[in-house]
């Protein structure tokens, strides 16, 4: 059946669209206007409405290992965790797959990238995406700790080889791309190194992560995948040196595409009497400056939230920092991590600057699709603030009367005050919808042209930016209308999107023995099989370059 | 071939479906338990439990509910098996044998000597902290050297306090220790590359484990450890489950509007003695049985008839990882894994007729709105 979607503005930054147009979809994808718009079968009134391609979230931990584990550590935390409680009994539920699905398309988002499965938690990621209803999902594979990997880089095997051994994980953990967080830290970790930096030799390797970084990607070039190394910098949060790492990896970059994650976290100097200051102005224009990298933000909002992440060693240096006082670290065969629970305090010092650095960075940084919206989730805050932020990127005003709320000190270190900065709708397109699926490498998404998925979503325009992008009026998954005036009434399951990738038959044999000599584990452990997630397409295949 | 029954007629799997569906969302109060080892299956069972406004619980939560306890409550530094084999010279053993039924994760860890970091240098060495010469037998194919300390079972927590008191330097009685011993055990954890502590986590009591969790986090003050709990895949899988399913590990009602976790409360016992769950689907596979309540019953079962007669509807279900694919938690890689059937069986898996049951349930919970609206 034909659909037209009549009369909304339709910001559509990918096709050089930002004007009153008609849109027409059929059998899940956007077509041409035909000779007779009047043979539409359902005709969608979206007159005085904001019309965009569904949003793309490319960080945010929705699913795997760390992420349930923070479900159990934290009981009491899944009531607070809804940013608007008793809106719907659903909101209440708890912090469910079932839920995060909802919560996601309620405000137009249609893709969201899980960026840090482990290997051996592909299944485990797998399953839980499974269970996420109408959004797709995508991950990205954890490497960069792992023993296989150092100990190539060690021994001086041929870039080849460890494209090879690229391939073959993305490969059998069905990731869309690949991640690295604190190349080598968590290893040194493992030996008692408590700070680790891109320069600094692991350990029993001698390798440093600056070539583990380097290594990758280049590993992730060669094999042709569209989505550049999504790299997590090495001291994550230290003030000086979280800067320097993030410095130091931007020009590693050498001509080659990066992308640095949640780059708030590391935007910190050491002025000031309480040694915590703003790099937010330096690290922009770094970025600015230098057109092979990509960064998210990371952005934190105020309020309860937990931190989960495979960088064990910085998980292990926030245990003392944790509200409430418990965490939960693992050790395991290359990254581990840790869940530690993070209550961000409008009236400290250091969480309002926190919060200033993310929204400076947002603002200061030039290029929208070089700049991607995350808060990390759940991180830096869990993902249903984005209204809130996406009304603090487009409010002046409304950034001033925050700023006024913190406390006194905070102003003077920080240049948010003076950013006049306002994000157009255009610009929120770009960052959100067009630049995401460009960076990873998904075609049919992400704009509304010919031939795309129509992942639609439609925006009721409000003076109250936060409303108006906390409740899609419609939303349009594969076509599908899902969303109606902000309440889900469909839910269909969407798929995980993954990559086919090449590697050499040698190097599935080489596994096979290593995995079982190495650590006594079947290597088929890892090959994630599609049947046993219980959908009848749990995949949706992604060309590689 | 006959797979489903009504009052121990025969019947199609849709009209058996149909019925356990009726008698499900027809009740105040349902139970949803058994042999939930399979997480396709618990996927399922939660979502019909939902769908239901019952209770989802496990037959061998009991087995892991000290350590969900703690780890809920305390937290822990945990090490995956797979790298304890690697990076341990120094493990710690408590209590009676925790690998008594775990050969491939004894052999998985203790049959090579560590192999990265400093240790490697190390042969590994190994203290059995438990009944006396309880588990010697087994470790001594350890690629290691082993030695003994005797401490009985239910003493295992006190000794392990002891010997956080001792890396504290707070003053301590010696307990279980020989005069020294607690001091130069204490010593020996601190001075390892790589400590672990390993324990069966269904032997100790969460008080215990938390003491266990807390001297692993002062060693790692200074020096690396960390702790190796075992736990029964069967029930670690379910829980797993149920997290991202409803939220909470397990023993999870969802009569309410909001899903409510508690251990005590929704434990499937308490439920049917007390009257409040006035209607079960039980899955019993293995040596599951019904147990003596005398509730309106759903069985899904994988033995030939068995307690067959005590069930209104029952369902003859394969066995997961034999008669159909199977998606179990793995100790040894410490997360899930997926198992293909190992031969062709007309037997249906019990996640499929759960999932049925679970459309009906929904199907009717929707059409009783419709018809209020
Ligand atoms: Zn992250």
């Amino acid at each position: 059946m034909l659909t037209r979607l009549k009369g909304g503005h339709v910001v559509d930054p990918a096709n050089g669209v930002d004007e009153v147009r008609d849109l027409f979809i059929e059998d899940g994808k956007i077509v041409a206007a035909p000779t007779d718009a009047g043979s539409a079968g359902e005709v969608v009134d979206c007159g005085g409405l904001i019309v965009m391609a569904g949003a793309i979230d490319i960080h945010s931990h929705i699913a795997g290992g760390h992420v349930n584990t923070a479900r159990l550590l934290l009981p009491e935390w899944h009531r607070a965790f809804s940013a608007r409680p008793g809106d719907t009994a659903l909101s209440k539920v708890g912090w469910t797959t079932e839920e995060t699905g909802l919560r996601y398309a309620e405000m137009g988002f249609t893709t969201v990238v899980e960026p840090a499965m482990g290997p051996q938690s592909a299944l485990h990621a797998h399953l839980e995406l499974a269970d996420i209803p109408i959004i797709d999902k995508a991950t990205l594979v954890v490497l960069g700790n792992d023993d296989l990997l150092l100990s190539m880089i060690r021994d001086g095997e041929s870039a080849d080889a460890i494209a090879d051994y690229v391939a073959w994980t993305v490969d059998a953990s069905k990731a869309l791309g690949v991640k690295c967080i604190n190349a080598g830290g968590s290893a040194a970790f493992k030996e008692n190194v408590r700070s680790y930096a891109f320069d600094a030799e692991v350990p029993d390797y001698g390798v440093s992560s600056r070539q583990i970084v380097k290594a990758l990607q280049r590993a992730v070039k060669d094999t042709g995948i569209p989505h550049p190394l999504h790299v997590h910098c090495n001291n994550l949060g230290m003030p000086g040196k979280s800067a320097e790492a993030a410095e130091a990896t931007i020009m590693a970059s050498e001509g080659l595409p990066l992308h640095l994650a949640h780059i708030q976290f590391y935007g910190y100097g050491t002025e000031g009497k309480r040694g915590f200051s703003s790099k937010g102005q330096e690290l922009a224009a770094l970025v600015n400056r230098n057109p092979d990298v990509t960064v998210d933000i990371g952005q934190v909002m105020f309020g309860q939230t937990v931190t989960i992440s495979s960088d064990e060693m910085r998980q292990f240096a926030g245990r003392a920092q944790a509200s409430p006082g418990k965490s939960i670290i693992l050790d395991q065969e290359a990254n581990g991590g840790g869940v530690v629970p993070m209550n961000y305090q409008e009236k400290s010092f250091h969480n309002a600057l926190q919060w200033a650095i993310g929204l400076e960075l947002f603002l200061l940084i030039e290029d929208p699709s070089r700049v991607f919206f995350t808060t990390d989730h759940p991180n830096g805050a869990p993902f249903t603030t984005y209204p809130d932020i996406f009304a603090l990127l487009m409010d002046r005003d409304m950034r001033q009367t925050w700023i006024e709320a913190l406390p006194k000190g905070v102003a003077k270190w920080t240049s948010l005050p003076q950013i006049e900065r306002e994000y157009t709708l255009n610009e929120i397109a770009t960052m959100t919808r067009a630049a995401p699926a460009r960076l990873l490498g998904t075609k049919d998404r992400g704009h509304l042209g010919v031939g795309a998925t129509a992942d639609i979503s439609v925006y009721r325009p409000n003076e109250d930016k936060a409303k108006m992008f906390a409740a899609a009026a419609y939303l349009f998954k594969d076509g599908t209308k899902v969303v109606e005036n902000g309440a889900v009434i469909a839910r269909p399951y969407g798929r995980a999107l993954t990559l086919k990738t090449q590697s050499d038959a040698a190097m599935g044999s080489r596994l096979d023995r290593y995995f079982d000599d190495a650590y006594g584990l079947d290597s088929r452990w890892f090959k994630v099989d599609g049947g046993a997630l219980r959908r009848d397409m749990p995949f949706r295949e992604v060309p590689c370059l | 071939m006959t797979t489903a029954w009504i009052d121990g007629q025969p019947v199609s799997t849709g009209e058996a479906v149909r019925e356990a569906a009726k008698l499900l969302s027809s009740s105040r109060f349902p139970l949803v338990w058994g042999s939930f080892d399979d997480a396709s299956a618990l996927r399922e069972g939660t979502r019909l439990a939902s769908l239901a406004g019952g209770v989802i619980d496990h037959r061998d939560l009991p087995t892991i509910v000290p350590l969900v306890e703690a780890l809920r409550d305390n937290g822990m530094i945990r090490v995956s098996p797979g790298e304890a084999r690697r990076r341990a010279d120094r493990v710690l053993v408590l209590g009676s044998d925790p690998f008594e039924s775990r050969t491939e994760l004894f052999e998985q860890i203790f049959s090579v000597r560590p192999d990265l970091g400093p240790a490697k240098e190390n042969a590994r060495e190994i203290v059995l902290l438990g009944p006396a010469s309880a588990s010697a037998g087994a470790f001594a194919s350890a690629a290691g050297e082993v030695r003994s300390i005797a401490c009985p079972d239910g003493e295992i927590g006190d000794a392990v306090a002891i010997l956080k008191a001792a890396l504290a330097g707070r003053p301590f009685h010696d307990g279980p220790f020989e005069e020294g011993g607690a001091r130069a055990l204490a010593g020996w954890l601190k001075d390892a590359a790589f400590a672990v502590i390993v324990f069966d986590a269904a032997r100790l009591d969460a008080i215990a484990i938390e003491v266990v969790a807390g001297l692993v986090s002062d060693l790692n003050t200074d020096t690396r450890a960390s702790a190796l709990p075992l736990a029964p895949g069967g029930a670690m899988g379910a829980a797993e489950a149920a997290l991202w399913t409803s939220g909470f590990p397990l023993r999870t009602g969802f009569g309410r509007i909001d899903p409510d976790h508690d251990l005590v409360l929704n434990a499937a016992d308490r439920l049917l003695s007390s009257g409040e769950a006035d209607a079960r689907l039980a899955l019993c596979l293995g040596d599951a049985r019904l147990g003596d309540h005398d509730v309106p019953t759903v069985l899904l079962t994988g033995g030939e008839g068995v307690e067959a007669d005590r069930a209104r509807i029952v369902f003859s279900v394969g066995q997961p990882g034999i008669d159909h694919g199977t998606v179990v938690h793995e100790a040894r890689f410490g997360s899930f894994v997926s198992r293909p059937a190992e031969r062709s069986s007309m037997l249906p898996n019990a996640a499929d007729i759960l999932s049925a049951i679970a459309d009906e349930v929904g199907a009717r919970v929707s059409s009783n709105d419709e018809a209020r609206r």
